[in-house]
């Protein structure tokens, strides 16, 4: 449009520089613009009413533009049904609630019913996945063929758990990798072994630290010898790392050395008493720090002290009860759920670091021996859900503590709470006036959010 | 449903369309909450209104009522949100579980309310009904006119000094350069004059092709101005555009004595902005038997409550009186008689289709920025690093740059085709909203 160029340059320049002739405007308007040069005022009129015009004319002619070749591939037919109506429903409040832990429990009634989310909460969802890890594999499990299609357009979409482990692991960002190594540690750990050790000399001080924190709890006799190797290595990091590995594998050399010392300070000392009529037993500790205690298997003990695990925990119950609670550190460190059992029954003390290795039907009864800060801390990383026992005996507590457990928390923990507890929640109301007004209010939002979960849940049904 | 000049369809309203209604994000959760009947120690409902007594902090339940009618809120409670949080919970407690609210006569504490806004109304109406000065009315209108005369003179000075002196400057111009003669237009009783003195001051400069958005603008403000100058030997339709556009009013209560047209009315999207702590609520309508488009604005002030209800992607058979014009798109709700289910529009085959219709109006009304069009298949297309939307013959057209709804479109799309709505000019459109599995979702 060469005229409306003109008319450009000289709007641009001004009209005290550059004017419009009649001519520089196309055939179709020479009529009017003779009439307008004729009739105009000044020379500013002229151009605005040329201008007017060419307005008028460019928009009227408007040919809209053709180009073959020029589209986009069509998406795939989804291969999986699309959830409810009302599970979008439930979605988009949740969206609007802002609760992660709804969202999460949403995608995964979604994937475990075999079913894709609708096409329009895509974006916001792939948006929110870019910044939460969490999110990444339901979202490739729950968005379905148009999320694989969409996700060309926007790079940003490209979710790490779609890439192929090895490539992941080759190229990928720290975190992807350490996915794929805990992924691979699951799964295989052997080959999750051979990975780690085909890159570890190319690796840097703080990338192997942060490979070998993907370890633990994971951590066997076939691991021993490779891990043993890397106390060679030169950064001290790395070093102590590789020992807090080694210290929880029975077998190891530091757990042996740490055996070693623990057994020479630690005695059972039978002996006769009441002019021999009855035999006595007593278990002698002479160790300069017991916390030595918790680093060596219990397991070992069996062998040593030639006896069941009850009788061993009756032995540290009548001589050394205070040390209960660093066998109990050295039952989770060596993940032994016989030994976890033994001292669970007994013992009637509570000691939390044994409750997750517990057997489901025993573990609420074993939770609610004590609710505190510390076993409240350890119920909120849960997977499942809790029982309504568990949930009355830690909103009784928490319901007195509203600076400690506000909002957060409570917005955090609905996916633990059942739904059932609703009816139940103003009981729980402390008697203090101040207090009451607190508990009232979120109350309010704990009985929101379990009847969002409790719409999910309904919807998937 | 229509009384005392206002419409509404309450007992229709969607849960998204209550939830609009709420003042702010902390008012839609608690009305969330207070929706479920174990809230509430009495409820009822009639024609008229819906009530409940609900159990709040206090020993008395907080009595809540609703005018269906003229939709009005009223609530014991202090809170000085409006409406209130026990009030949106009624209606959703309404929308939700209808079988709980069974006709029954309203107790006297919502009949007394009632009755009074009845009173109060025909009060209204009484004062209405005054004769009115017309002498003193005349004189007003003179004295207007002189000084919309004197500001249209110095508005024509400044647009010849720009003219004149070249754009290139221009958007080195602050705020304040737009916003004096903005000021001086109000002043001169010219109002959409000041508005479009503002509109040239809010093309974005940084963005390529601003030269001709900009001279588009001021060329088109100095057609209004000439054209009002000359406004005894216009067409009687065109003069009428003409002083709207200068921002002279049009009674309403004139326009609502005239026949209105009858149609199913569909929503096709609502765009709200703020002006001067005034909510501007600009929403595009179709007529499915007419074809017609039409633009009903509504203006109020934060925590009021529009005249009508509109929800995008809902469908009423209304009639609607259009503001008279060349090109007439302006139009208010006489009277809604029922709400429909939304079907399918016959659109535009595509956009030769459009560009033909946009020849028409320009030769009719050359004073547009935008139009609706609702165009049967569209794309959205990817080329030379822009989005375009596509139709059936491969005609392309722009999306808006910053367009922010661009990937929803993407993702309904899914490289199909859909009918869809969109607003715009020339080769540059904003997509509203599409159709997909025969509904109309909002972007």
């Amino acid at each position: 449009m060469q005229f409306w160029e003109e008319i450009i340059n000289t709007a641009l320049l001004g009209t005290d520089k550059r004017a419009v002739t009649a001519a520089q405007l196309p055939e179709g308007l020479a009529g009017a613009a003779e009439r307008i040069v004729v009739g105009a005022a000044d020379k500013e009129e002229q151009f605005l009413q040329l201008a007017a015009v060419a307005v008028n004319y460019r928009q009227s002619g408007i040919v809209p533009l053709q180009q073959e070749g020029v589209g986009l591939a069509m998406a795939p037919p989804e291969e999986l049904p699309y959830c409810s109506g009302r599970s979008m429903q439930v979605l988009k409040e949740i969206l609007e609630e802002g609760n992660d832990r709804l969202l999460e429990f949403w995608l995964k009634l979604c994937v475990k019913k075999r079913q894709v989310v609708m096409p329009e909460v895509l974006p916001v969802l792939l948006n929110k996945a870019v910044n939460h890890g969490w999110m990444q594999q339901l979202m490739v499990d729950a968005g379905g063929k148009r999320r694989e299609w969409i996700r060309g357009f926007n790079v940003n979409w490209r979710i790490a758990a779609e890439l192929p482990d090895d490539e992941a692991w080759q190229t990928g960002t720290a975190t992807q990798r350490t996915d794929v190594l805990r992924r691979w540690r699951r799964d295989d750990p052997e080959k999750a072994r051979v990975m780690v050790a085909q890159t570890w000399a190319q690796e840097n001080a703080n990338g192997k630290v942060a490979l070998l924190q993907q370890l633990s709890g994971t951590v066997s006799n076939e691991d021993v010898a490779w891990l043993e190797g890397l106390l060679t290595e030169k950064s001290q990091k790395v070093k102590e790392e590789v020992l807090v590995l080694l210290s929880a594998v029975a077998g190891s050399s530091v757990v042996e050395r740490n055996w070693e010392t623990v057994r020479a300070g630690v005695v059972l000392k039978k002996e006769r008493a009441l002019l021999g009529m009855v035999n006595k037993t007593s278990l002698l500790v002479d160790l300069k720090d017991t916390i030595l205690l918790a680093n060596v298997p219990p397991v070992y003990w069996e062998t040593y002290l030639g006896a069941e695990p009850a009788t061993i925990v009756g032995y540290f119950q009548k001589d050394h009860k205070k040390l209960l609670e660093t066998l109990a550190a050295a039952i989770w460190k060596f993940r032994d759920a016989r030994w976890a059992e033994a001292l669970a029954a007994a013992d009637d003390g509570f000691y939390p670091a044994i409750a997750p290795l517990l057997p489901k039907g025993k573990k609420e009864g074993y939770w609610l021996r004590e609710i505190s800060a510390s076993s409240i801390m350890q119920l909120s990383e849960w997977e499942e859900e809790w029982g309504l026992e568990i949930t009355r005996a830690v909103l009784k507590y928490t319901a007195r503590l509203p600076y400690q457990y506000a909002a957060n928390f409570y917005k955090e923990q609905v996916v633990r709470m059942p739904a059932g507890i609703t009816p139940e929640l103003e009981k729980f109301a402390p008697t203090e006036p101040h207090l009451k007004v607190m508990w009232d209010k979120l109350s309010e939002q704990i009985k929101r959010l379990l009847g969002l979960k409790e719409q999910v849940s309904k919807a998937f049904n | 449903m229509y009384i005392s000049g206002h419409y509404f369809f309450a007992l229709n309203l969607s849960e998204e369309q209550i939830l609009a209604l709420a003042p702010d994000e902390a008012s839609r959760k608690s009305g969330r909450d207070l929706s479920s009947p174990g809230k509430w120690v009495s409820k009822g409902a009639n024609k008229r209104a819906v009530w409940g007594e609900c159990q709040g902090s206090g020993a008395k339940p907080y009595q809540t009522q609703v005018d269906l009618g003229n939709l009005a809120f009223k609530c014991s409670c202090p809170s000085r949100k409006f409406p209130c949080k026990h009030g949106l919970g009624l209606l959703l407690l309404r929308y939700k579980h209808p079988q709980q609210f069974t006709e029954a006569p309203a107790p006297a504490w919502v009949t007394e309310w009632l009755d009074r806004r009845a009173e109060k109304e025909e009060t209204k109406v009484a004062k209405k009904e005054k004769p009115v000065d017309e002498e003193a009315q005349a004189k007003r209108l003179q004295a207007r006119q002189q000084k919309v005369i004197s500001g249209i003179e110095e508005l024509r000075r400044w647009i010849k000094d720009i003219v004149r002196n070249g754009l290139l400057t221009i958007p080195e111009k602050g705020g304040a350069y737009w916003e004096n003669m903005a000021r001086r237009m109000i002043d001169a009783q010219a109002p959409g004059l000041a508005a479009r003195v503002r509109g040239l001051g809010e093309v974005d400069f940084f963005v390529e092709g601003w030269q001709t958005r900009f001279l588009d603008r001021l060329v088109k403000l100095y057609l209004i101005l000439q054209g009002y100058g000359r406004l005894e030997e216009l067409p009687a339709a065109l003069q009428e555009d003409l002083k709207s556009l200068v921002g002279f009013p049009f009674a309403q209560e004139e326009l609502k004595a005239q026949e209105g047209v009858r149609d199913d009315w569909f929503v096709l999207a609502r765009k709200t902005t703020e002006e001067e702590q005034l909510t501007v609520e600009r929403n595009w309508l179709y007529g499915w038997r007419t074809k017609r488009y039409a633009l009903v604005l509504q203006f109020y002030v934060r925590n009021q409550v529009p005249g009508v209800s509109l929800s995008p992607g809902t469908s009423m058979e209304a009639s609607l009186v259009f503001y008279p014009g060349a090109y007439p798109l302006r139009a208010l709700v006489k009277e809604i008689h029922n709400t429909r289910l939304a079907e399918l529009p016959a659109g535009y085959a595509g956009w030769s289709a459009v560009a033909e219709q946009e020849a028409e109006n320009a030769g009719i009304y050359p004073f547009a920025d935008e139009y609706p069009y609702v165009v049967n298949g569209l794309k959205p297309v990817f080329y030379n690093n822009e989005w375009w939307l596509q139709d059936g013959e491969n005609r392309l057209a722009a999306v808006v740059r910053n367009y922010s709804a661009i990937w929803k479109l993407l993702a309904f799309s899914g490289g199909s085709a859909l009918p869809m709505s969109v607003i715009g000019r020339e080769n540059e459109y904003e997509p509203l909203g599409v159709w997909y599995n025969q509904e109309y979702k909002i972007l």
